[in-house]
């Protein structure tokens, strides 16, 4: 215990140090939101894999790999692929290129600019700021739970401790502090990781024996999960079975694709001076994200060789059937003592660099985007301020939900924020900065119905959401719309279908048939748009 | 090729992911200090504007 309370006071005293930082280097508006466009391509790649790769990816992806087995490693290579490389190289640069000559500080801003909306902004801007307190939630929420265990300090202490660290350092600092306190608590999640591998694949002998051992556990499958699909950790699933489709839309699909319109994400790529910066960030970001993800669902997959050669168990009969506590069991019981105190740290760093971005990228949206010129006229505030107003609202709805709402639906709200925002934001974004046909009219369209087609399919069809957050039950007296079709049927199999799959083709087909329809914005305006294009 | 894993259905990511690190690595060597066309609008003077607000 005491081990773990000396390098908590270390780890927040080095968090202080760079926020601190942060503040001191915060001279105006610019630095505030977009860190003066000078970041140093380390610390924007290590912030925006920090910023992806949240406590609950790690311990609840971790755990889910347990279950599910090595096939989640799809996600991790379409993490890589999609949500580095072609993020980066695609969509970073123009993004960078674009907000730099419309003179943008918010993803909202840039949609907004792009398409010469007031609208778009506003909306965008309400969508963010409304949604991303309850994927905040989730994320406090889980890490206070962890910290009541490990620490065994209060939970309601914990939430208001974490909160008031992270408000001081976000509110005062802006970007520069965010970013730079997630450069610092991404290389600590890196390390840590990297010894879970080394020292899971040293328990077992190696690499392709650790491997040849969980193959020939297959059997060891649990029931209802091979019913559901699942023919071994490393076998894969049988096609289009339930946890087929859970697996390759929910997950691959769903969180894989949905992580290039993340507003959290996309906002950094403004954060730097030039293209030259996006290359290198390429580099580090791919390193982190294998070392990160790709290694939580190999070590939660072999979790279940280790727990069963040591103690005859598999793992959720070690977590006494509760998926999120595998990877804290796996720590505690198979990890030397040293590493349980070092990986809570790291549990810290993954929590507190995801949300402090998300009060950021919230405050911001409200105060920028949604609410900035009303508040301005009223009170003669000035930018920061209003901002630093922002946060606060966030930091205070991220609480109010914390404390509402069931556990049920914070642990759905990752998925929920993931899905939203593809299906909202991805058409108008990339056809943004790709296509000079797009129009005002058709953005606006793609925007909300996508939303809106992403939000009945999580209230009425997909099962997860719609069962966590009850409306349907409470409107029809079924689960779901579809919960009485024949069972194994098509209609019956949507509840396991991400609202992606759906919602975001839709959004694509009203974004490429409204812009085809519908009147062009004005040459000049694209003309703007594209200076700095090449 | 396979590792010791029981399928091509895992095998595939776990190479995918190793491969598609050392390209993004590949990628960010090679580009190390490509720039690409340089920005028609100053950053400086946007942030000059910021420091006026």
């Amino acid at each position: 215990m005491a081990v773990k309370l000396i390098t908590s006071l270390l780890y927040f005293a080095i968090v202080f140090y760079l926020g601190w930082k942060g503040w001191k280097e915060t001279k105006n508006a610019g630095d505030y939101m977009l860190a003066g466009r000078s970041v140093n391509p380390f610390v924007m790649a290590m912030s925006y894999g920090a910023t992806f790769i949240s406590t609950s990816a790690i311990i609840g992806f971790g755990g889910v790999a347990a279950m599910f087995g090595m096939s989640l490693l799809w996600l991790a290579f379409l993490n890589i692929f999609v949500g580095i490389f072609l993020a980066m190289v695609f969509l970073g640069k123009r993004t960078r290129r674009m907000g730099l000559v419309l003179n943008c500080h918010t993803f909202p801003e840039l949609l907004g600019k792009r398409y010469n909306s007031r609208f778009i902004q506003g909306f965008s801007g309400g969508i963010i700021f409304f949604f991303i307190p309850v994927y905040a939630a989730a994320v406090l929420t889980g890490i206070c739970r962890m910290t009541e265990v490990s620490l065994g300090l209060p939970y309601e202490w914990m939430l208001i401790g974490i909160t008031a660290i992270l408000s001081l350092y976000v509110i005062t600092g802006g970007m520069k502090a965010v970013m730079y306190t997630d450069a610092f608590q991404g290389t600590i999640m890196v390390a840590m990781m990297v010894f879970l591998l080394g020292y899971t694949y040293y328990l077992l002998g190696g690499v392709v024996p650790a491997h040849e051992t969980l193959t020939s556990m297959a059997d060891l499958v649990p029931e209802k999960l091979q019913k559901g699909g699942i023919l071994g950790w490393t076998q894969g699933t049988q096609t289009g079975s339930p946890l087929w489709l859970v697996i390759y839309t929910t997950i691959v699909y769903g969180v894989g694709i949905g992580v290039l319109a993340q507003p959290q994400l996309a906002v950094r790529f403004m954060t730097v001076s030039s293209d030259r910066e996006l290359n290198r960030a390429v580099l580090y970001g791919s390193v982190f994200i294998l070392l990160t993800i790709g290694i939580v669902y190999v070590v939660g997959s072999l979790s279940n060789a280790i727990f069963f050669k040591e103690f005859g168990k598999i793992s959720i009969q070690m977590a006494g059937g509760n998926l999120d506590k595998i990877v804290p069991v796996f720590i505690e019981k198979i990890m030397p003592p040293w590493f349980s105190a070092m990986f809570l740290l790291a549990m810290f760093a993954a929590a507190m660099s995801t949300l402090s971005s998300q009060f950021h990228i919230g405050g911001t949206s409200l105060a920028h985007d949604v609410s900035r010129n009303i508040v301005r006229a009223k009170n003669n505030m000035s930018v920061p301020s209003i901002n630093q107003l922002g946060i606060v609202v966030t930091i205070i709805a991220t609480l109010v939900w914390a404390w509402l709402l069931p556990p049920s639906i914070v642990a759905r709200a990752t998925a929920f924020f993931f899905g939203l925002s593809g299906a909202t934001f991805l058409p108008a974004y990339v056809f943004g900065l790709y296509w000079k046909g797009m129009t005002k009219t058709g953005a606006k369209i793609s925007i909300v119905g996508g939303f809106t087609v992403s939000m009945l399919w999580m209230l009425f069809i997909h099962k997860k959401e719609a069962a966590a957050i009850g409306l349907c039950k409470a409107l029809f007296s079924k689960v779901t719309l579809v919960a009485d079709a024949a069972p194994g049927s098509t209609m019956f199999l949507l509840q396991w279908v991400d609202p992606n799959v759906v919602a975001l083709p839709i959004s694509i087909a009203l974004a490429v048939g409204v812009s085809l329809v519908s009147r062009s914005l004005a040459k000049d305006h694209i003309q703007l748009c594209w200076q700095n294009c090449s | 090729m396979l590792l010791g894993l029981g399928s091509i259905e895992t095998a595939l990511p776990y190479w995918l992911c190793i491969i598609s690190t050392i390209g993004c690595i590949g990628y960010g060597i090679k580009n190390w200090n490509n720039s690409g066309t340089p920005d028609t609008v100053n950053i400086e003077s946007l942030v000059q504007e910021g420091t006026d607000n």
